[in-house]
């Protein structure tokens, strides 16, 4: 089904929740339906053709006002793939409170920017966040209230609540990730990425594991849900899950449906985190990763996840796309010098869930776009 | 006729003359002080017109390339990792916008003065297409050639650093108590 | 009436204020912008401090007082001939400037001397010219269309080519003013603009040299 047609732009009821999450292969983006058309972004990533970040064109294919309707956008770490197009959508959601991770407050992130202005070429993680803090200056200036962001996403810090007051229901969204650690590991790195005197300059490749990544907890009544990020597992009790897990803040009750973290991976595999804070047999959603030496997830990523629920959906699978067919010279050229190739960026898969408050996951609807599937 | 300095046209001149004031080079001398220590010879010079001044004649462009190269297909590469003698790369689609791929391919199809660029983060244009040369030979064709930009300097780090003091005060990013809760 | 693009150049022009004895193949080595063969092999015609020319295998730069300018006729390194000029402003980024222009000049072979008429007629209509003039031939027609402010501009010439017989030359230039010698706003126009320049040209020249 193609993500432009039919019953993909109806929008969901007031009364009901809906999780969508896109991802092309190098980069994701989710949407969260809070109720009374309040929404929540995040990440971003764009849309192949068009270069548009895919979460605001999906909301005003549903003819939500963006600009009103999106009350908080999180972007859970700077890299390449969680953020390209994310400064349209600071900019188009005026609205909408604005989160990123703690670790990047630093004076050694934005020297980091600041050199990437210089760069000469295009880098789209660092240029995407100049374009972002371009408009918060703007804002600045404009005399916004402060409130409009960036809010610091720290372990243990409410990033949003929304009152039931008149509203269908009590939401907030609380940030599990970075820790303390974490934000000082995450710091370090960052300058160990600053270039040296008479290096070259280069492209920033994406570096791994992600300590800053924030990885949210979002309360819908009493119903909760997981969005892992990219966090990995460490040793050390203060980094990656176990520092969740460990923390006073870790809160209580289990979720639902959970974003599975980092595509997957064994890396990002923890077994505390399935059992202690995600229900039996939640929904669990994941978006591929296409590059590396292994794409993710793996058969046996998929065969680990498949202990904890029989409910897993994905929005593409690699390894049925193809790299587009050329002029035949191109083809045979390419074939003559490369050893081997693959597509990283396919279509952008699309897995919504919707369901009603009271009725919980007893009869959710899922609905796969755009080559997005159910994981047997 | 003088060139013309009025718009940034790429107008050829066949053959053209400007008229140097003031100087007065001698043929054949090194110009290292008038070239900040690096060496430089000129042709030979020109007559002398009056006291103090020349007639340099600007060598025109060759009128038409010995060879052409049409393009048939290009993509921007990023090195993602080298391992012993292969390169793992990603390529974007340059002809076709909105395809990216991940290859491998040989070292050895690098060029030799561009393998110290192919290192993680390295950047690359890949163009495929047919090498048409004066006398009707094609031939097919494949290039990679890596992007060049000015090494970082102290003073690019160092306005960066001050750049982003200042931003900072702007933002109102100060860092306060991490461990703070609503 | 069929045609071939026989030649395809780039080029880059800015006017400012430049030291042309400074740009030197020495130079663009030491700074990381050509590789150390190119500048070793470099063919230098002139260097001096009111005018700089030498060309490497696949650009010629000629630099003035008043005008520095870079070109190539090699398709596979139009995406370069940006970077050779971002890199070399990067480092001179206190350097006057007061204008950008971006070009792409395009020499088609048409396949018969008629058809070149019949385009030259197409494109300048000679009704109005029959009166007082007898067998009035286009030299040259340019066309403005401004961006903007009206400082910015696309200019557009159709020319009969010099180097190619029977040829039609059709050169565009997208032409920015840099206000306050910025060369950092310099240096983003290049970056973002570049290579839509160049596809934009090739558009603008396909469109009018398939016009029946």
């Amino acid at each position: 089904m193609n993500a432009l047609d039919g019953n993909v732009k109806t929008p969901p009821t007031r009364d009901e929740i809906e999780i969508s999450i896109f991802g092309p292969g190098i980069g994701e983006c989710i949407l969260l339906h809070l109720g009374d058309n309040e929404w929540l972004i995040v990440d971003s990533c764009i849309d192949r053709i068009t270069r548009n970040p895919i979460g605001i064109k999906y909301l005003k294919g549903l003819n939500v006002n963006v600009s009103a309707a999106v009350k908080l956008f999180v972007i859970t770490h700077w890299h390449d793939d969680h953020i390209r197009g994310a400064s349209t959508i600071l900019e188009e959601c005026g609205n909408a409170h604005f989160a990123c991770s703690g670790a990047i407050r630093s004076e050694e992130f934005l020297q980091f920017c600041m050199i990437g202005e210089r760069a000469l070429m295009e880098t789209s993680g660092v240029d995407e966040f100049n374009s972002i803090l371009k408009i918060l200056s703007s804002h600045r200036d404009e005399g916004r209230p402060e409130s409009r962001g960036p809010e610091w996403a720290i372990a243990g810090r409410k990033l949003l609540h929304l009152p039931k007051g008149g509203r269908s229901f009590n939401v907030e969204v609380h940030a599990l990730s970075p820790s303390d650690a974490a934000i000082t590991l995450g710091l370090r790195e960052i300058g160990q990425m600053i270039p040296k005197v008479r290096t070259p300059k280069r492209r920033v490749i994406s570096q791994t594991p992600n300590h800053a990544s924030v990885v949210l907890w979002v309360i819908i009544e009493d119903l909760n849900i997981l969005l892992g990020s990219d966090l990995e597992n460490q040793e050390q009790n203060d980094l990656g899950w176990k520092a969740v897990l460990f923390s006073e803040n870790k809160p209580s009750g289990r979720a639902l449906v959970v974003k599975i973290p980092h595509h997957g991976s064994s890396d990002a595999y923890c077994r505390e985190m399935w059992y202690d804070m995600v229900a039996a047999d939640p929904i669990a959603l994941l978006t591929p990763f296409a590059s590396g030496v292994k794409p993710l997830p793996s058969d046996n990523d998929i065969k680990r996840i498949k202990r904890h629920t029989s409910r897993i959906y994905c929005t593409g699978n690699p390894s049925g796309w193809h790299p587009p067919k050329r002029d035949s010279a191109v083809e045979r050229t390419i074939r003559e010098i490369v050893q081997t190739r693959r597509l990283v960026h396919g279509s952008m898969g699309h897995v919504r869930v919707r369901f009603k408050a009271e009725e919980g996951l007893n009869d959710p609807k899922i609905e796969l776009f755009d080559g997005a599937y159910a994981i047997a | 006729m003088r060139i013309s300095t009025e718009h940034t046209t790429a107008e050829q001149a066949r053959e053209d003359y400007i008229v140097v004031p003031n100087i007065k080079p001698v043929a054949g001398e090194r110009q290292g002080t008038l070239v900040n220590d690096l060496v430089g010879t000129s042709t030979e010079l020109p007559k002398e017109l009056a006291e103090g001044s020349y007639v340099v004649r600007i060598p025109s462009a060759a009128a038409i390339p010995r060879h052409r190269f049409k393009v048939l297909q290009k993509f921007e590469g990023t090195v993602l990792e080298i391992s012993g003698q292969e390169c793992r790369a990603l390529i974007r689609d340059l002809t076709s916008p909105g395809n990216v791929e991940e290859v491998t391919l040989s070292v050895e199809e690098i060029s030799e003065s561009d393998r110290s660029l192919a290192v993680p983060g390295g950047i690359f244009y890949w163009y495929i297409g047919y090498d048409d040369h004066i006398g009707g030979q094609r031939y097919r064709s494949s290039a990679i050639i890596f992007r060049r930009f000015p090494f970082w300097r102290e003073k690019d780090l160092v306005n960066a650093k001050k750049k982003a003091s200042s931003l900072i005060e702007r933002l109102g990013w100060k860092r306060e108590d991490t461990t703070h809760q609503r | 009436m069929s045609q071939t693009l026989e030649t395809d150049s780039a080029s880059i022009i800015i006017l400012g204020s430049f030291n042309p004895a400074i740009f030197h193949p020495i130079w663009f080595k030491t700074n990381g912008l050509i590789k150390p063969d190119e500048a070793d092999s470099a063919k230098l015609e002139v260097t001096h401090p009111a005018i700089s020319i030498f060309s490497v295998e696949w650009f010629r730069l000629q630099v003035e007082q008043e005008k520095f300018s870079v070109q190539t006729d090699d398709e596979a390194h139009f995406e370069l001939l940006s970077d050779l000029t971002m890199g070399t402003f990067s480092l001179l980024e206190h350097n006057p400037v007061r204008a950008l222009g971006m070009n792409r000049t395009m020499h088609f072979k048409v396949d018969s001397v008629e058809a070149w008429h019949a385009f030259g007629d197409k494109i300048a209509p000679k009704d109005v010219w029959h009166g007082i003039m007898k067998e009035p031939g286009l030299l040259s027609l340019t066309m403005q269309e401004p961006k903007g402010n009206f400082e910015n501009h696309i200019r557009v010439k159709v020319e009969p080519s010099s180097k190619v017989k029977p040829g039609i030359l059709i050169d565009v230039n997208n032409h920015f003013e840099i206000k306050d010698n910025d060369v950092q706003m310099m240096l983003s126009i290049l970056k973002e603009s570049w290579r839509d320049v160049l596809a934009k040209s090739r558009k603008i020249a396909d469109y009018l040299i398939r016009r029946e």
